[in-house]
């Protein structure tokens, strides 16, 4: 139980504003609430939190409903209405306009203690002086007394009017602009943002792209792709960008038309949307196909074009003359042709007069030709009132009677002053032509673009003594030598067929039956399209040249087979000395083999019965044999360095060295000899005449060596140009160099070109076994190589060979 | 103890032919040898003989050379086992590319010493040419060092 104090009563009515002010200025009485000091505990604190609320809050109290408010929900009663009055009123009383609604709402929520919450409801009340549509979104709740019975209906409310009408502005703006745009008679469409995804697009954007519904909702570029690289991407960009409309005429898009790519012309809009902060975020664009009005002006243009050109280009002028009366009537062009203004009207006597005098005979002529014939036509001149000449042409039909009489020639008539004046430029260069090719001595000649001859100057008529150009056309072809027909049509054919020049070298006969040799050339004579409308020729006489050149070709000839019979006389003869180098070293080695083996037989077996000096001679007698052998075998070898024995492979000169280093391996071991070398080329060469050439050279070089000192053979190998090769017939290019240096006993400076001589020697045979080829056979095969070989000895100090052999890649 | 053996001998050269027997008589008293004067009288030979163990050829024969004797013997269906060593002065590449294709056991060059010969015709007689092929290129030549 609490008791309240007076002061406390007004308590929990202070403050609040300009409502607290007010319930606390009602008199309370008067209601069946009674004065606020008798009122519960329970409304008192729900007043004190409505009144201190910033939210809008609304209470209905007690059976009748008694009504509080704050100061939030205020402004949704108006001026005008139900403020302030509605304080301390009967809900029923307060709002008889919407009762029915909330009505049976209140009494769910006194009865069962139910809450409600509703949202943007249109709950309609009578304020600023009339009813208005009021959007509320609240909520109804119980507020229940100190005994728990609902007591009173508390509500929280807000008014959403102004969003709700925004909404549905918005909503009515979209709704009628669609159904503007899909109803609109030309095609528009909406692009939103940066992507210009096609939000709307009504049936006629639709067709104007080309395009079905599945476009929808797509980026512009993914949903007509055929726009990439045209100008619209830009412009829309553009639109997008800046917010200018853009509006293009008559321009050419390339859109899709039945499954292909064509050129529309379209007439369009494009226009920047704005959102509500005025920012853009769509673009409207409008257009429309004009292709066929496009199409149908210019064909329109065209028709006129031709038409104009008609006229112009003809400048015919018509006339109908009637041959009884010989009156005239014509078109104003006529008047025109003779030299008249087109308001003048000739008369047929007018007409006469005007005739250049010396043509007049020819009009008169066709004009009885056409009496009789009924076709009427000439060209003469008639001489214009300013005394110049100009050509017309006529032609007319003549129309007669039933019977045959002439009634009337229609006809036209017109200037060709130009045409005769450009005949007469052809005709005059034609015989600038024809003056010139008669003057010259060789032939000139022209087909048709079949390639039939119709032309031949002067000199083919002399040659061939055939005066008729007609028959000269026809017999032309005998006049070629019969061996050189064929060949000749086979090249004149091919000429025509490729449409390339003609030119062959043949026999025409001359009138008194002698053949001459010319050189005939052909060429295509085309239109400004390309196309050959004839050819002209030229036959040139180079009877004395060929036959010049064939005596010539012919000594070449004879001289080149005598060439080939001296090679082959040199190659047999070389074949025989190879023969002869065969018999000669195998027969000859047959005899001295079996003196060898009989001495060693008689050496062996009889020894114990000779006596020192028999054994003595037979040893000399051996040794002699041995040598023998041995020159026929260098013999051998140097008729083979000779032989064309030369097959050339690429060699590594290091493999050679080492193979030729194990052949001489007992008397290098014999000598302790050194043998150095640096790293050798790898050649195109004769690879047994390499290894032959440095076993000589090794050979020589471990012969003579200072029996004191163990041989040293140094080789070295390097690459050098002309100036290092001291040889008159080097060339001009790089050479390997190959130095095989010994420090051997020399030999004098003198001796450095003798040695290389075949049989030349430098020391007694007993000094120094040998037959005095090795060195010849090293020069051969370095001259096989195209190469050079030179020594050079000191005396007790050693030798120096060097090998050049060109350096070729 | 070897078996006997037999062995045949073509040459048109008497002083080869002596040569020959001497070095043979030298190694083994046993083998028997016989010897024609050249390729037709080998052939003849052979018609009748019992077949020898080996033959020696010589290449350069009147009336009938070494390499006819040798298509011939390799062509007779009796003849053709029996091995053949070239024994010739001739050292031309060719002619030995030719008889080794023909089927030759081996080349000798004659050598210029009755040792060496005697060496070479050792080798030859002890060889096992039951089932023997013929050798590679490089071991058909038998160079006799000088």
């Amino acid at each position: 139980m609490i008791i309240e104090s007076p002061h406390s009563t007004e308590q929990f009515l202070s403050g609040g504003g300009e409502l607290g002010e007010c319930i606390r200025s009602t008199d309370w009485s008067l209601t069946p609430l009674g004065p606020p000091s008798g009122w519960p505990q329970s409304l008192r604190t729900t007043l004190s939190i409505i009144l201190s609320s910033p939210f809008p809050m609304f209470l209905w109290w007690g059976p009748d409903l008694i009504q509080f408010y704050n100061d939030a929900y205020r402004p949704s009663l108006g001026t005008n209405g139900k403020h302030p009055h509605a304080v301390g009123q009967r809900g029923v009383e307060c709002w008889p306009e919407i009762w029915t609604t909330i009505g049976p709402l209140i009494e769910r929520v006194m009865k069962n203690g139910e809450s409600f919450y509703f949202e943007d409801q249109l709950i309609p009340i009578y304020r600023n002086g009339g009813l208005e549509d009021v959007y509320w979104t609240f909520s109804y709740s119980p507020v229940r007394g100190e005994s728990g019975t609902v007591e009173g209906v508390l509500v929280v409310c807000n008014e959403t009017t102004g969003k709700v009408q925004n909404l549905e502005h918005a909503e009515e703006t979209s709704r009628q602009l669609r159904s503007l745009i899909a109803e609109a008679p030309i095609s528009t469409a909406v692009f939103s943002g940066p992507q210009f995804i096609i939000e709307l697009a009504n049936d006629e954007s639709l067709k104007l792209w080309g395009k079905d519904r599945r476009v929808m909702g797509k980026p512009v570029l993914d949903a007509i792709p055929e726009l990439k690289g045209q100008p619209f991407l830009d412009l829309m960009i553009d639109v997008y960008n800046t917010g200018k409309t853009f509006e293009g005429r008559e321009s050419v898009a390339r859109l899709e038309r039945d499954g292909s790519i064509r050129d529309v012309y379209v007439n369009f809009i494009f226009k920047a949307l704005r959102d509500a902060d005025d920012k853009i975020n769509a673009i409207l664009a409008m257009g429309y196909d004009v292709t066929e009005q496009v199409a149908a002006r210019q064909q329109l243009a065209d028709a006129a074009e031709r038409l104009t050109l008609a006229t112009e280009g003809t400048k015919m002028a018509t006339w109908d003359l009637d041959l009884k009366t010989f009156d005239i009537i014509h078109s104003p062009r006529l008047a025109r042709v003779f030299g008249h203004p087109e308001s003048t009207r000739l008369s047929f006597p007018d007409m006469r007069q005007a005739v250049y005098p010396r043509d007049l005979r020819v009009i008169e002529k066709a004009f009885d030709v056409a009496l009789k014939k009924g076709t009427y036509y000439y060209e003469a001149r008639v001489v214009h009132p300013d005394q110049s000449v100009h050509w017309i042409q006529t032609r007319g039909k003549v129309f007669y009677s039933d019977n045959h009489i002439p009634l009337r020639m229609l006809g036209t008539m017109m200037d060709i002053t130009e045409r005769k004046r450009a005949e007469r430029v052809i005709e005059e260069s034609e015989k600038k032509f024809r003056t010139l090719a008669d003057s010259m001595p060789q032939f000139i000649w022209t087909t048709d673009r079949a390639g039939k001859l119709n032309y031949f100057s002067r000199s083919v008529y002399q040659y061939t003594g055939i005066m008729d150009p007609k028959q000269l056309a026809e017999c032309w072809w005998k006049t070629i030598h019969p061996e050189d027909r064929k060949g000749t049509l086979k090249a004149w054919q091919e000429s025509q067929t490729t449409g390339t020049d003609f030119l062959f070298e043949h026999r025409f006969r001359h009138h008194e039956g002698t053949y001459r040799w010319q050189l005939s050339r052909a060429v295509p004579q085309r239109d400004v399209t390309g196309k050959i409308e004839m050819w002209v020729g030229t036959s040139t006489d180079i009877h004395d040249r060929k036959l010049f050149t064939d005596e010539l070709e012919n000594k070449v000839l004879q001289r080149t087979n005598e060439l080939n019979l001296l090679n082959q006389n040199l190659l047999k003869s070389n074949d025989e000395l190879a023969q002869f180098a065969y018999v000669a070293s195998h027969d000859l080695q047959e005899p001295l083999r079996k003196i060898q083996t009989f001495a060693g037989r008689i050496l062996d077996v009889e020894s114990k019965n000779l006596s020192e000096r028999g054994r003595d001679y037979f040893q000399r007698m051996q040794s002699a044999s041995v040598r023998m052998q041995q020159l026929i075998m260098d013999l051998l070898s140097f008729s083979r360095a000779n032989t064309n024995e030369k097959y050339f492979e690429v060699t590594d000169l290091n493999v050679i060295l080492q193979l030729v280093k194990e052949q001489l391996k007992d008397t290098i071991d014999q000598k302790q000899a050194v043998i150095l070398s640096s790293t050798l080329p790898v050649l195109n060469i004769i690879s047994f005449q390499f290894e032959q050439l440095f076993t000589n050279l090794i050979a020589n070089a471990l012969k003579f060596s200072k029996t004191d000192v163990p041989p040293l053979i140094a080789i070295h190998a390097d690459k050098v140009g002309r100036d290092h090769v001291h040889h008159k017939d080097a060339e001009d290019i790089l050479y390997h160099r190959i130095m095989i240096t010994d420090n051997g006993i020399g030999f004098e400076p003198q001796f450095n070109e003798r040695i290389f001589q075949v049989f030349q020697r430098l020391h007694g045979k007993d000094e120094y076994p040998g037959t005095g080829i090795g060195l010849a056979i090293c020069k051969k095969i370095i001259e096989n190589h195209q190469g050079f070989i030179e020594a050079s000895g000191q005396l007790n100090k050693g030798a120096v060979f060097t090998v050049y052999v060109p350096a070729r890649n | 103890m070897k078996p006997e053996k037999t062995i045949f001998l073509a040459d048109d050269d008497a002083d080869d032919r002596l040569l020959f027997e001497e070095a043979l008589r030298e190694i083994s008293g046993g083998t028997q040898l016989t010897m024609a004067n050249d390729g037709e009288q080998l052939m003849t030979i052979l018609e009748n003989a019992l077949l020898p163990d080996v033959i020696f050829l010589d290449l350069n024969m009147p009336r009938k050379n070494g390499m006819e004797c040798l298509q011939e013997l390799k062509q007779s269906p009796k003849l053709k086992h029996i091995p053949i060593v070239i024994f010739s002065t001739s050292t031309q590449p060719e002619m030995i590319d030719k008889v080794y294709e023909g089927g030759a056991h081996y080349y000798i060059s004659k050598p210029r010493n009755f040792g060496v010969l005697k060496n070479i015709i050792d080798q030859i007689l002890s060889t096992n040419w039951r089932s023997f092929p013929q050798p590679s290129k490089e071991k058909f030549i038998i160079q006799s060092r000088q």
